[in-house]
């Protein structure tokens, strides 16, 4: 079958959502292609509160959050593809995907790439030991049970403090599942604080910081595991081993964005984050193909998520009247103490605030912005605490974008 | 009481290609697997080199097989519909003094037959495989290596073998062997079977099976191997497999492409005592790593997916493998101490217990409706588009994509479950498809895999395995009620 839309969103998440809905306002007809068989992305199997204070001023569950964009999709007879993955892309923006009616071939004026992220594995962090059942990532272990009504073992070890981790210790423990304990590598929890206090603190879980999972053991399921510290160098410390017995392992170890579909169609990745490098129209190197959520990078809540496919709907209205390519005439370099920024390039002719979001390599407490021209600094923040588990958004003002040309370095620094 | 002619015990890769072999034939044969699948011992935990057989030294039954085995390669994977490349392999010299030790290779290569073999210098090293670490002086080329996957293989066999009627029976464990003057009679944990030849190919156990006869001559100690997998995010594919000089036991650690288009890295070798114990550990994987950065400098930590490991079988009075009737128990033939390279041995194996077993006094007489293919479970994305359109026209369940890294689609695992010696386990799904098996591991299909086997299969949920008996993946459902049994 043939098709043929002005803008065609890949991902039916938060992020798709709203790209959707104001591309649709922009008077283009959009297509929603989505691989699962209903609308709202990783947001259906969160069924915690804790979703949409900022955009709605109000705790929703992720289910809630997300039925409010889709109603409004909905509503605006916005054409979506339940049960439809996509397969390819190509650079001129065809798309190639498949559902049990056939393939569909989409011509698209622009593409907003919003497939979310995946968990990172444990081949990824290369956990020794043997490989029996019994160790899930931890959105996986969500799906498990808040999707499928699965009990996945009873008695679990927690790897990894992300927020996932976090909530999924909670959500264990009230469905009776012991909950031994969360292990975290680095000397600092990575989940949000918020998440620690109501998800650890609240039902006595203990947090282990500076400490790792060093062996699986066990046949057919998983029977227990051997947790080491680890040194600053973030190797274990010999002797300090200590066997755990468990029938269940958690993973929260991290998010990809997956950006196989978007390397298909030729997009630039970030090495480091694997996410589109784009502009601040979140425009990627190839032509009409933006990108949005956690397929761009990863967030810590929705409602960014929102507002960054908002961005990419409405950029991808302007790209179909005016074919205005990603533009790179300031490049934003990150310092030694930064990850990534999202954007990495600034088209100069704008007249609005550009947001830029970034996050740090490493805790810092009094550390100090900094915004640096090749002729030297040119804005510097007030001192804060920077934490790596939480992005960080700032504005550039027009007038600081205004004054330089090529290159801007961003970083955050401590006693200066 | 099941009754046969010949009885295989064991379903790695040697046991899968021996059955096939005897499919052949007007006979009654049976393979016993003690797992809950085939290819699920050491054949699951392996490079899957098709070595050309320059290695062995000429005198051992290993030179007999392994050039042999490897040639007839190409021919099996076009009846038996697995992928093969035949990629050829170099071993890498870096320093002026390491053609000596080409040098050697390639004259043993020669004894043992091994066509085409060249030592070859920079330019031509760089033309065959770019990714070469660039330091590469010398090489030798053996232009009839090639790769497969070993479960693959092993499944295509046992698949092709039960076609042709012999019987594949899998959670069979051997536990017992009595011997009359006509029989042996055959002990599993919940069944008995009779036959006039036992064929032992049991692996790693292959002594246990041996003595269950009161044969008491081998001595099978397992030498263990840790391998890495490679995503194919990684960005460029190999040509060739590529081997640094030989270490004293192994053939060092060495680069390996698939015939899906990941990189392999193995092997690791060490003696140990524990035949079950496949545990990976840091220094193993630390020393792929090396190993493999020594050779293609190009390869990267962070695209790893999975570390896995397997057991050699090494008998350990010969080092050598074991194929040859017993002397002392009429009938009872072995084939064991499998070691590296005895996937790419197995079909010459196969070959030569068959010769075994005539020579014992089994009659062979060719089966007419014996037929030699087999058609493999499609695969979904190699399709053209409009070959995929029409497919799912027809059949929509492969129109709906359950393994998204791999691009599987409901359309395989249906196939993969509901053909002979389908797919019983999530690996075994896995094995045959893929699914599952990309950079997410799993994480975003791997319930939906169980949803499948718990449907095709009859059985609830929590009745499910990962892979072995025990391996249960969830216990029923979380609001209390039992899982209900339809
Ligand atoms: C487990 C988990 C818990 C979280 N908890 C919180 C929380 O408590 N509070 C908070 O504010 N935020 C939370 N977040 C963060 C927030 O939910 C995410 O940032 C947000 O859902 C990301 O939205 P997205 O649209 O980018 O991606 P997703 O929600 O992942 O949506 C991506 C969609 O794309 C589809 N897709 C992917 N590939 C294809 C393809 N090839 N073809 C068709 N469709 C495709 C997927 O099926 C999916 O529906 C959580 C995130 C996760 C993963
Ligand atoms: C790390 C590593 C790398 C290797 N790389 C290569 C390579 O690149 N190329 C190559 O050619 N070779 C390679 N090999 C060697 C190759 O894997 C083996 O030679 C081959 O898999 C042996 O197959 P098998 O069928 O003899 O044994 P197995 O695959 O172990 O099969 C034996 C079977 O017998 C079953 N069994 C055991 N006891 C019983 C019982 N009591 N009742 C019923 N069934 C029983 C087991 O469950 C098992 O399935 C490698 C090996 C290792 C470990």
């Amino acid at each position: 079958m043939k098709l043929k839309y002005d803008v065609t969103v890949i991902g039916g998440g938060p992020a798709g959502l709203a790209a959707a809905i104001e591309a649709k306002k922009g008077d283009c007809s959009v297509l929603i292609l989505e691989r699962n068989e209903e609308l709202g992305g990783i947001l259906n199997q969160c069924i915690h509160p804790g979703f949409g204070l900022q955009y709605f001023k109000e705790e929703l569950t992720g289910p809630e959050y997300a039925e409010r964009f889709i109603n409004k999709v909905n509503e605006m007879n916005i054409d979506v593809l339940l049960n439809t993955m996509v397969i390819n892309i190509s650079k001129d923006r065809a798309i190639t995907a498949v559902n049990d009616k056939g393939l569909l071939k989409i011509e698209s004026g622009a593409v907003i790439l919003a497939m979310g992220c995946r968990e990172r594995t444990r081949g990824a962090i290369m956990i020794p030991g043997a490989r029996p059942a019994g160790v899930f990532m931890a959105g996986q272990a969500q799906r498990y049970i808040n999707m499928e009504n699965q009990k996945i073992g009873n008695k679990a070890v927690i790897l990894g403090s992300g927020d996932i981790g976090l909530i999924m210790a909670r959500r264990l423990t009230l469905e009776g599942i012991e909950v031994v304990g969360v292990f975290e590598l680095m000397p600092y929890p990575n989940g949000l604080l918020r998440n620690i206090k109501q998800c650890l603190e609240d039902f006595n879980i203990p947090l282990y910081l500076s400490t790792t999972v060093t062996r699986i053991i066990g046949k057919d399921r998983i029977e227990g595991v051997v947790v080491s510290r680890v040194d600053e160098k973030l190797n274990p410390i010999e002797g300090t081993e200590e066997r755990i017995d468990c029938d269940t392992l958690l993973l929260s170890v991290g998010l990809i964005p997956e950006n196989e579909l978007s390397l298909k169609a030729g997009v630039e990745l970030n090495t480091r984050t694997n996410g589109p490098l784009v502009d601040n129209d979140l425009q990627t190197n190839i032509p009409g193909i933006f990108a949005c959520g956690n397929v761009l990078h990863v967030h810590d809540l929705v409602d960014h998520v929102s507002r960054e496919g908002e961005l990419a709907g409405q950029k991808a209205v302007e790209f179909i009247k005016n074919k205005k390519e990603r533009g790179n005439e300031i490049i934003l370099k990150c310092g030694k103490n930064l990850v990534y920024t999202v954007p990495k390039y600034i088209t100069n002719t704008i007249d609005n605030l550009v947001n830029v979001y970034f996050r740090v390599s490493r805790p810092m407490n009094n550390g100090c912005l900094t915004i640096k021209s090749s002729k030297g600094l040119i804005f510097k923040g007030k001192p804060e605490n920077f934490r790596p588990n939480k992005m960080v958004k700032f504005n550039l003002p027009p007038k600081i974008i205004s004054k330089v040309s090529e290159e801007l370095y961003i970083d955050v620094e401590e006693g200066i | 009481m099941l009754k046969f002619d010949v009885v295989i015990i064991g379903g790695g890769i040697t046991g899968t290609a021996i059955a096939r072999e005897l499919s052949k034939f007007d006979l009654k044969a049976a393979l016993l697997e003690a797992n809950m699948d085939i290819a699920s011992g050491t054949t699951k935990g392996n490079g899957g080199v098709i070595h050309s057989g320059y290695d062995p030294n000429p005198s051992t039954m290993k030179a007999k097989v392994n050039c042999k085995g490897a040639l007839m390669y190409p021919k099996l994977a076009k009846e038996l519909g697995f992928e093969y490349k035949n990629t050829g392999s170099m071993v890498v010299g870096f320093e002026d003094k390491d053609t000596e030790v080409l040098n050697k290779l390639y004259e043993n290569g020669k004894k043992n037959g091994v066509p085409g073999l060249r030592i070859i210098e920079r330019d031509e090293i760089f033309k065959i495989e770019p990714r070469v670490n660039r330091a590469a002086k010398y090489a030798l080329y053996a232009p009839t290596a090639g790769i497969a996957d070993p479960f693959e293989v092993a499944i295509a066999f046992a698949e092709n073998a039960s076609e042709n009627d012999v019987k594949i029976y899998r959670n069979q464990k051997v536990v017992g062997i009595t011997k009359n003057d006509e029989f042996f009679n055959i002990t599993t944990q919940n069944r008995e079977y009779q036959a006039r030849f036992i064929v032992n190919a049991a692996g790693v156990y292959g002594d246990y099976i041996a003595k269950l006869v009161g044969i008491e001559d081998y001595e099978i100690k397992p030498r263990f191997g840790e391998l890495l997998v490679m995503d194919k995010a990684i960005g460029f594919e190999l040509n060739t497999v590529l081997f640094p000089l030989p270490g004293n036991r192994t053939k060092g650690i060495v680069v390996i492409p698939t015939v899906h288009g990941n990189i392999i890295v193995g092997s690791t070798a060490r003696m140990t005592e524990d035949k079950e114990d496949i545990s990976v550990t840091k220094e193993g994987i630390e020393e792929l790593l090396n190993g493999a950065k020594h050779l293609v400098p190009d390869i990267e930590k962070r695209f790893l997916i999975r570390q896995f490991a397997g057991l050699r079988p090494v008998e350990t009075n010969t080092n050598d493998f074991v194929i040859e009737a017993s002397k002392k128990v009429k009938g009872f033939i072995n084939a064991i101490g499998i070691q590296s390279p005895g996937v790419a041995s197995a079909p010459a194996i196969a070959e030569m217990v068959r010769d075994i077993l005539s020579n014992e006094g089994l009659d062979l007489k060719e089966k007419k409706s014996f037929n030699p293919y087999r058609t493999p479970i499609l695969d979904f994305s190699e399709l053209t588009d409009e070959e995929k359109d029409e497919l799912i026209r027809k059949k929509p369940s492969y129109g709906r994509v359950i393994c998204r890294c791999e691009t599987v689609t409901e359309g395989e695992i249906l196939s993969a479950i509901n053909r002979p010696v389908g797919a019983v386990t999530v690996d075994g799904v896995k094995r045959r498809t893929r699914a599952g098996m990309g950079r997410c591991q799993g994480g975003f299909c791997q319930h939906r895999i169980v949803s499948i086997l718990s449907r095709e299969l009859g059985i609830p949920k929590d009745e499910v395995l990962l892979e072995n008996e025990k391996s249960k993946l969830i216990f029923g459902k979380m609001k209390g009620q039992e899982e209900s049994r339809e």
